[in-house]
């Protein structure tokens, strides 16, 4: 019952996070050409927009919270397992859920204190020192809804292995949250030149 | 302070933490026990500054260039263009994976793509013309690493965004160190292969026909480097902007080569943001162990530190390379690097060397650091695309690469100027 509603929320936080793939990697590629007319612009018409990289460091800051998502769901944040590589497979899914903890214990910090920043923001009514005056709490919230997601994906991420290691299945554990081999990053990029090439429908 | 720092680092690494929340809880801990005013409550304000840096955005758009080449084939034919024209020389397909990896490294700054392209095409060869299988895997796995070293290097824009260190300086610095070691790899497998010819493999004849029908396969990555590296010294546009004039480039390179399929730009996307959520969640948990770091007065021990040891510019010098030597040996190289670049450069630059010098050599530390093991990257990718045999026949392969990249590192140290002289001609 329980692993039922916790696969179904982390299949649901799949779908969101590969919307956010398409989003993020869609508005790089905007901003790209964005950016390609400026420089045309600003070398063939002495004119320039102004303002362009501010309004990258926003994306980048968005762009870079939802992917922090992906990322986890694909355990793609670098780990050492050295040691835990030596241990038995219950032991090692204990480390992964260490590991875990270890994450959504930092960036959940972070986002305890991102919310206050973000009230402060929202209240004093912050703007940016530039000639955008840009007013900090929109581009803050987004980036806070990113690092909100990560945070959420991780606690779910985390109950549903700790169900697994419960009922002692290292198997799902590992599938979930388990160290990236060599071989596994390897199979990604196979796996991603497949897509490429169209022969397998992502 | 200091043994604290290392315990807690190598303690968290060990239980095989995520390098991310190594750092970011490493700077809590800190904070904890040393700082007055609890520096974790800065968190979110350095978490914000670190994700919407500007000089940052430049990351993600170099990882989609290269990401969008490399899924659009581009980078794959390069090795059948350039094997033809360089398996006359001793050593043979050898010199294809090191001038291969060179190549891609001028579009791309990936490490496993590099190392798992060169080897998905080279390592069947091994056999085909009877290779040193050790010396061949070495050398994929070796130049693999100049991916960082030769611009657009995302290792150089993390420098340069940490240090507030020139990246156009950086980018241009890269370049001689960079083509003079995948020159010196060559010339170790030469060597190589002139002690022991058994190891060069049975020599491959190339017609002149096929170098010819080849070469089209070269511009693009030619262009693309170009494009990226001259629109920043011709001054039309920053670092961050050449990475977007390359994204659009790509594109235009895949839509020539009629590959810019919704399929190709969905791998190059999925590819893009899951090694972007890697490397900014580790930069932004360095970020703030480095506020820490400042806030608890560490970096000023780590300085009085070494004044107390009265080495001398040089001694000094040699142990921070000592430290990141021994280091490499079992930390990943990204957080190695912007764990500890903040708090060596200031020491280094006080003693009168030139930040943009001690970038390139940090760079050059760090590839030491991806193929040593137990934990160096480009080992485990290149035995991973072999997949049978042992890991140590990758790692005994890389020791003359190795003992090459060593002898970089010293010619570096007594030769300032490899890295120097372009960037002083431009000023």
């Amino acid at each position: 019952m329980i692993t039922r509603g916790l696969d179904s929320t982390l299949s649901g936080l799949r779908r969101l996070s590969a919307g956010g793939v398409w989003l993020g990697g869609g508005l790089l590629t905007l901003y790209c050409g964005a950016v390609g007319v400026e420089v045309l612009m600003r070398r063939f018409a002495g004119h320039s927009f102004g303002g362009l990289d501010e309004i990258g460091g926003y994306l980048l800051a968005f762009v870079a919270a939802i992917a922090f998502t992906e990322t986890l769901l694909n355990r793609g944040h670098i780990r050492i397992d050295l040691v835990q590589a030596r241990l038995p497979r219950l032991g090692q899914a204990a480390f992964d859920l260490l590991a875990l903890a270890g994450m959504i214990g930092f960036y959940g910090l972070l986002l305890n204190y991102a919310a206050t920043l973000l009230t402060r923001s929202v209240t004093m009514g912050t703007r940016s020192m530039t000639p955008l005056a840009v007013l900090q709490w929109v581009p803050q919230s987004l980036w806070f809804a990113g690092i909100a997601l990560f945070v959420v994906t991780g606690a779910v991420l985390f109950l549903r292995a700790l169900v697994a290691l419960a009922a002692g299945d290292a198997a799902t554990v590992q599938a979930l949250i388990g160290a990236r081999s060599a071989d596994d990053d390897l199979a990604e990029e196979k796996a991603l030149n497949d897509m490429a090439a169209g022969e397998v429908r992502a | 302070m200091i043994a604290v720092t290392l315990v807690s680092l190598f303690g968290l690494l060990l239980l095989s933490l995520p390098v991310a929340a190594v750092l970011g809880l490493t700077g809590v801990i800190l904070s904890e026990i040393y700082s007055f005013i609890p520096a974790t409550r800065g968190i979110a304000t350095i978490g914000w500054q670190a994700m919407n840096d500007a000089v940052l955005v430049a990351v993600p758009l170099f990882v989609l260039m290269g990401e969008i080449l490399l899924r659009s084939g581009v980078a794959a034919r390069m090795y059948a263009a350039l094997s033809g024209w360089l398996v006359w020389l001793p050593g043979g397909l050898m010199h294809a994976n090191i001038a291969t990896s060179t190549l891609f490294a001028a579009t791309s700054g990936s490490s496993v793509a590099t190392a798992a392209t060169v080897g998905t095409t080279a390592i069947p060869e091994i056999r085909r013309h009877g290779y040193h299988e050790r010396l061949f895997l070495g050398s994929i796995a070796a130049s693999g690493t100049l991916g960082i070293l030769i611009p657009p290097s995302i290792n150089l824009i993390l420098y340069g965004a940490m240090t507030n260190t020139s990246i156009p300086g950086l980018y241009l610095a890269g370049i001689i160190p960079g083509l003079g070691l995948a020159v010196m790899f060559s010339v170790t497998v030469w060597l190589a292969c002139r002690l022991r010819p058994d190891w060069g493999g049975r020599r491959i004849e190339a017609g002149w026909d096929a170098r010819l029908r080849g070469l089209p396969h070269l511009i693009p990555p030619l262009f693309i480097f170009l494009l990226v590296v001259g629109s920043i010294y011709a001054g039309w546009a920053t670092p961050t902007e050449a990475a977007a004039l390359g994204v659009l480039g790509s594109l235009a390179i895949a839509a020539l080569g009629r590959s810019l399929t919704r399929t190709m730009l969905h791998a190059a996307f999925a590819g893009t943001i899951r090694t972007t959520g890697m490397l900014l969640a580790i930069t932004t948990a360095a970020y703030f162990l480095n506020f820490v770091f400042g806030n608890i007065g560490l970096t000023r021990n780590v300085t009085s530190f070494f004044n107390d040891l009265n080495l001398g510019p040089l001694g000094t010098l040699m142990v921070i390379i000592l430290f990141y030597l021994v280091l490499g040996l079992f930390m990943e190289t990204l957080s190695l690097m912007v764990a500890t670049v903040p708090i060596f450069t200031p020491i280094v630059t006080g003693l009168g060397y030139d930040p943009v010098w001690f970038g390139i050599l940090v760079i050059l530390l760090i590839e030491t650091a991806m193929i040593t093991p137990p934990v160096g990257v480009n080992l485990f990718v290149v035995q991973g695309v072999r997949g049978r045999g042992s890991l140590s026949d990758v790692a005994r392969g890389v020791l003359p690469f190795l003992g090459t990249l060593l002898l970089a590192i010293v010619l570096i140290v007594i030769f300032p100027q490899i890295a120097l002289v372009l960037p002083n001609w431009m000023k």
